[in-house]
């Protein structure tokens, strides 16, 4: 077997396992705030065919617009018959065909390079996770993957093909997320920095057949008619275009005031040492090496093969400016490390490549290797445990404010209720939460459900579902007599469940079974 | 003929008897205490660990399936002579094949003090651990340790035993604070408790089988599951 045979051998086994990582179990971990509210503004789209962009919330509908096509093959008709296993699975197959896109950087970074970001991205804890995670971040770095692949085949071919491919994408990544806007940045300020870095090699005409002024404007066009088509939903809604740039002036708050407010080294502990003993550390530190090996031989243009060094030269310094901009800005969450990160690993796969092409030794370049996939079998091991085992605890660096599984189990208790009731019709459910989402998710298939951020003045129902701080207040309110019981909702936040006694009375009888030998409890 | 009248209904009254009694001797009933297992009992010497922590909190809101802290000494467990651990060092196998702390053996060890090394993690969700007692046993009481290094309350804690690996056939349920039937496994009539050094003492009435199961789902502290012993009192089948 020779070595193109067994790049394409592990590329395609780097597919396989990103699939066996993505796909399983999609439904597992339970369903995030952010999430829920996504598949019911989704749910807008899919069921009505309206969608209004609000430039204050939710970011741009590429994510309902790729999830409306699955969920209409699944055959279901509305929010209620939906599993949570279609919305995953589009961040699922974005995650896989990141991958597959990686291809396209073939002949510019060079087979193995790709085949290591390839494998490394199958198996990263940070891609799997977020690869089941539905938001919009997983398009948002496939798109980016594709701007810069396509722009790279522009520039290499001249072909205007390659220039309305990256203005599409362009135009893709601004209508999934407003922090597009700092990817194309740092895209712009590594192009000019690699100029720079390059010109004593590239000639003036050079430069300016790259950037002719004609394919340029074709793909900005371009861009500009995706993003507004998508924003107005097909001009039904004119403003939209003006509100996603507008929208700047809000994320321009929001970056440094209110929630999410963390330090500068946030996404470095978060990818590269998280640690609670005697829990396993979760660390990409690997990467992160293989990312500054990479880093290095971009800058000093050597040990790169056949890798074009100003493509390598571009991937280097927009990673290093993304992540200089999102560890800048003080609004920080844990999925928006995967732009920067992604760069890191096309980066880790240029490094790993540079690391075993200096070693001149056979035997110590076979160590080389042996070294480098032992770490990424410990790597696809982390990421096992973070989307399979630890998918609500606080020691997985990935898990911030996502509820915790008494949210599960709680659900099973309330279905296990309205099953047991005399009638869907007669079954009330008061929901007395201030943030309750993802509850109304969760909650969908029942008829009569009442949200409330206060206590009402009738409090009374089948099964009242309370925050924990207010059951002083809420109790001697109640004129029925009830069961209760309690549920974590998210970290540090508890709910009180209850049920009026002729329902559980109900639930007992239908649910109770007997312990063989009468326990006594000591 | 008369003399064999008294011969003829004592053998026609030894049959009759034999019909009702045979059946009984030949398939007894494991599940039930003998009345030779009743006859003596003693109180259980128990070797509890070190305390980790004194009182219980109160961010958790007590539930009406929370048990009240006992006040007082535990009352002693009642068991025929000659009861002992025999879980000790038997095999652990788990519904989690890879936990996340420790090794499944750190159940049987005979360690529950609450420190690093003394227990397993096992992952999200309901899991169990099984213990193979590797003969039958008349089971009299166990004693489970899940953490006790802090305070907390265990979900979904059941406790069945069987006679196959695979708690197909003859599974009894010994214990069940299931409130919600969350567990799938029925509501129990048991409640939660706090978990603290003393572990929870649970009586059983010389139930017959060699494999012991153990579920839980999750605690108040974090939805992971943990085991730092587990002891089964018991006497041999004879």
């Amino acid at each position: 077997m020779n070595r193109t045979s067994i790049a394409v051998v592990v590329f395609a086994l780097s597919v396989v396992a990103a699939l066996a990582l993505r796909l399983p179990a999609l439904d597992f971990r339970p369903v995030h705030s952010d999430e829920a509210v996504h598949t019911y503004k989704c749910n807008e789209l899919w069921t009505q065919g309206t969608y209004r962009y609000d430039p204050s919330e939710y970011h741009g509908p590429t994510l309902y617009y790729f999830t409306v096509p699955i969920l209409a093959a699944c055959g279901a008709e509305n929010w209620r018959d939906t599993s949570f296993v279609v919305y995953r699975l589009v961040p699922a197959l974005f995650g896989v065909g990141l991958i597959l896109l990686s291809l396209l950087l073939r002949d510019g970074l060079g087979s193995w390079p790709v085949v290591v970001a390839a494998l490394l991205t199958a198996v990263s804890p940070a891609m799997v996770f977020y690869s089941r995670h539905y938001v919009q971040e997983m398009q948002l770095v496939f798109f980016t993957l594709l701007l810069i692949a396509a722009g790279w085949r522009y520039v290499h071919s001249a072909a205007l093909g390659w220039a309305v491919l990256a203005g599409f994408a362009l135009g893709m990544m601004h209508a999934s997320k407003e922090t597009a806007a700092l990817a194309g940045v740092a895209l712009l300020g590594a192009v000019v920095l690699t100029i720079l870095l390059e010109r004593p090699r590239v000639s003036p005409a050079q430069v300016r057949r790259s950037l002719r002024p004609r394919p340029l404007l074709v793909a900005l066009g371009v861009a500009v008619v995706v993003s507004a088509v998508h924003f107005s939903h097909f001009f039904t809604n004119p403003r939209a275009i003006v509100d996603s740039l507008l929208t700047y002036f809000t994320y321009a708050d929001r970056a440094v005031a209110g929630d999410h407010l963390n330090p500068w080294y946030f996404y470095f502990r978060v990818l590269f040492w998280t640690h609670y003993p005697p829990a396993p550390v979760f660390s990409e530190l690997l990467i992160g090496v293989l990312t500054v090996i990479g880093f290095i031989a971009a800058l000093v243009g050597r040990g790169l093969g056949d890798a074009n060094r100003g493509l390598v030269r571009v991937i280097a310094f927009y990673t290093v400016l993304l992540t200089v901009i999102y560890s800048v800005i003080p609004y920080k969450t844990p999925w928006s490390a995967l732009g920067f990160f992604h760069g890191m690993i096309l980066l880790a796969g240029i490094g790993a490549t540079v690391l075993v092409r200096v070693v001149y030794y056979r035997p110590l370049q076979v160590a080389a290797v042996v070294v480098l996939l032992a770490f990424t079998v410990q790597l696809s091991q982390q990421a096992r445990r973070a989307s399979f085992q630890m998918v609500t605890d606080v020691r997985n660096p990935h898990i911030y404010g996502h509820p915790v599984a008494g949210v599960n189990r709680m659900i099973g208790y309330l279905e296990q209720l309205a099953a047991a009731a005399p009638s869907d019709a007669e079954l009330v459910v008061k929901v007395i939460v201030d943030n309750p989402w993802p509850l109304p998710w969760y909650l969908r298939h029942l008829e009569h459900v009442g949200y409330w951020s206060e206590i009402p003045d009738d409090p009374d129902a089948n099964i009242i579902i309370a925050s924990a701080t207010l059951a002083d207040a809420l109790e001697p309110r109640f004129h029925d007599e009830y069961d209760w019981s309690y549920c974590g909702f998210r970290r540090d936040e508890t709910l009180i469940v209850y049920v009026r006694q002729d329902l559980r009375a109900a639930f007992v009888a239908a649910n109770s079974t007997p312990t063989s030998a009468p326990a006594a409890d000591r | 003929m008369t003399r064999m009248y008294p011969m003829l209904s004592l053998a026609v009254a030894a049959i009759v008897l034999l019909a009702f009694v045979s059946p009984a001797i030949a398939q007894p009933d494991e599940t039930k205490p003998t009345e030779k297992d009743k006859e003596k009992r003693v109180a259980l010497e128990l070797k509890l660990p070190k305390p980790a922590f004194k009182g219980t909190p109160t961010q958790v809101p007590p539930g009406t399936n929370l048990e009240k802290p006992r006040k007082g000494p535990r009352p002693p467990l009642m068991v025929p002579p000659g009861t002992r651990n025999v879980a000790r060092d038997k095999p652990v196998t788990s519904s989690d094949s890879e936990p996340i702390i420790g090794e499944l053996k750190c159940v049987t060890d005979g360690d529950k003090e609450a420190r690093s090394g003394s227990y397993v993690e096992l992952g999200f969700g309901r899991q169990w651990v099984q213990i193979d007692l590797k003969g039958k046993y008349a089971i009299h009481g166990l004693l489970v340790w899940h953490y006790h290094a802090s305070a907390r309350v265990y979900h979904d804690v059941i406790v069945q035993v069987s006679d196959d690996a695979d708690f197909i056939e003859n599974v009894r349920t010994v214990y069940n604070n299931d409130h919600d039937n969350s567990a799938g496994l029925g509501v129990g009539d048991a409640k939660e408790y706090w978990e603290t050094f003393e572990g929870r003492l649970i009586s059983v009435d010389s139930v017959k089988a060699r494999y012991v199961r153990l579920y839980s789902n999750g605690s108040t502290a974090d939805d992971m599951n943990h085991y730092t012993e587990v002891e089964v009192f018991a006497k041999p089948v004879k």
